[in-house]
């Protein structure tokens, strides 16, 4: 009921109007990113590229956001995105600026996103929980769309986001005390280190989130699932936050999410209540952040994607093949997860 | 035909890792921009 309620809330329509944005801005990054192929040995950089214009400047872009509230980050993401779909062709070097254009505009959709859904949601969890878990689903439909749908249907897409962002922009909240509400982190603690620790949460998310073993996701439908549960997962950590708690939730989410992991390598059910429950730690640290960060919703937001971008960064140099030691990390990150959060989350926060 | 392919290798190689610097220099950059900011915004409010 408490879980029904949770997604009643006022104004939870940004959330669910920023959903449909992210959704559809992931489509279009991940479409572009699937269709970015040749022999070329620099094109392991493309994605990197990627990874680190679309998430490092978001605290940066969030920043100027926070301080320049009337700009409408969003808007201008969009052209840049359309712009991307204009240029893209079989050039590897054209393809590079449109992947440079294509991320900064992902960065300032999302910037304006969590702005939004964190200055309307009067200290609820559930409103941005509900659009970052579009981005899964985007990220899953932009990579499979990208084998046979035509280019251009991307600028009819790209468009249609258009009305929904002028429709969420009328939900943000540009007061500066909007965000005086999240309550979420240990008061006792430096804020510095709230700041330190929800980072190092979210690094380990990022790596963990790639290392976890699925020998299981052979086909297409089970690579669907496996994005569905981990988009689930993000929603409803918001909403148990909302119904249940922070605590309960950050503690529920690492604790419980470790066997289902570890014994989830050739079951795939297992291994999905591993990934929804892993996921639902995202609206964890963000609520974190937005504690200590409560007059710059968008910095805080930059420091859930900066962890996110140093947590998949070993991807690109390492890869870990012992099934030992990748079980062993896994073990170890989440035990470095959970005493973290018991250090930094607020055990008296109101739900 | 081999010297042309190691020569234009080392090129892209080179290319690369020109990429890699740059993109590096970026992430410290707006990391370190990242923490000044959050540590102004902190000391703002505990100075209210």
């Amino acid at each position: 009921m408490k879980v029904l309620n949770s997604l009643k809330q006022k104004n939870i329509m940004s959330g669910y109007l920023y959903f449909y944005i992210h959704f559809i801005t992931e489509v279009i990054c991940f479409y572009t990113l699937a269709n970015v192929i040749g022999d070329s040995i620099v094109l392991w950089l493309i994605p990197l590229i990627y990874d680190t214009l679309a998430f490092v400047p978001q605290a940066l872009f969030g920043y100027i956001s926070d301080k320049f509230k009337k700009i409408n980050m969003s808007l201008i993401g969009t052209i840049l995105l359309i712009i991307t779909i204009i240029l893209f062709n079989n050039d590897l070097f054209n393809n590079i600026i449109s992947i440079t254009i294509l991320s900064i505009g992902n960065a300032l959709i999302h910037v304006n996103g969590a702005e939004v859904t964190l200055t309307s949601s009067n200290g609820k969890m559930s409103h941005s929980a509900i659009f970052v878990s579009g981005g899964s689903f985007g990220v899953i439909t932009g990579k499979l769309l990208g084998k046979f749908l035509p280019y251009y249907y991307l600028i009819f897409a790209a468009l249609t986001m258009i009305p929904f962002i002028l429709l969420a922009e009328t939900y943000k909240n540009n007061k500066i005390n909007a965000c005086e509400k999240f309550n979420y982190s240990n008061n006792k603690c430096s804020p510095y280190l709230i700041i330190f620790f929800s980072t190092l949460v979210v690094i380990i998310r990022g790596y963990i989130g790639y290392g976890i073993p699925t020998s299981w996701n052979k086909t297409i439908f089970e690579t669907i699932l496996l994005y569905t549960f981990m988009g689930f997962g993000k929603a409803f950590g918001g909403i148990f936050i909302d119904s249940i708690g922070m605590k309960k939730t950050a503690i529920m989410s690492v604790i419980l999410s470790l066997p289902f992991l570890l014994f989830g390598n050739n079951i795939m059910i297992i291994s999905l209540v591993g990934v929804f429950l892993f996921s639902m730690t995202m609206p964890v640290t963000l609520g974190l952040l937005i504690s200590v960060l409560k007059h710059t919703p968008g910095l805080a937001f930059g420091f859930t994607t900066i962890g996110l971008f140093l947590g998949t960064l070993p991807i690109f140099f390492i890869k870990v093949t012992s099934f030992g030691l990748n079980i062993s990390l896994i073990i170890i990150l989440n035990i470095a997860c959970i005493l973290m959060l018991l250090k930094i989350v607020n055990k008296e926060a109101k739900t | 035909m081999k010297e042309i392919d190691i020569v234009s290798n080392k090129i892209i190689i080179d290319q690369s890792l020109t990429a890699l610097i740059i993109l590096a220099i970026v992430v410290i950059s707006i990391i370190i921009m990242a923490c000044l900011f959050a540590s102004r915004e902190i000391r703002g409010d505990n100075n209210c």
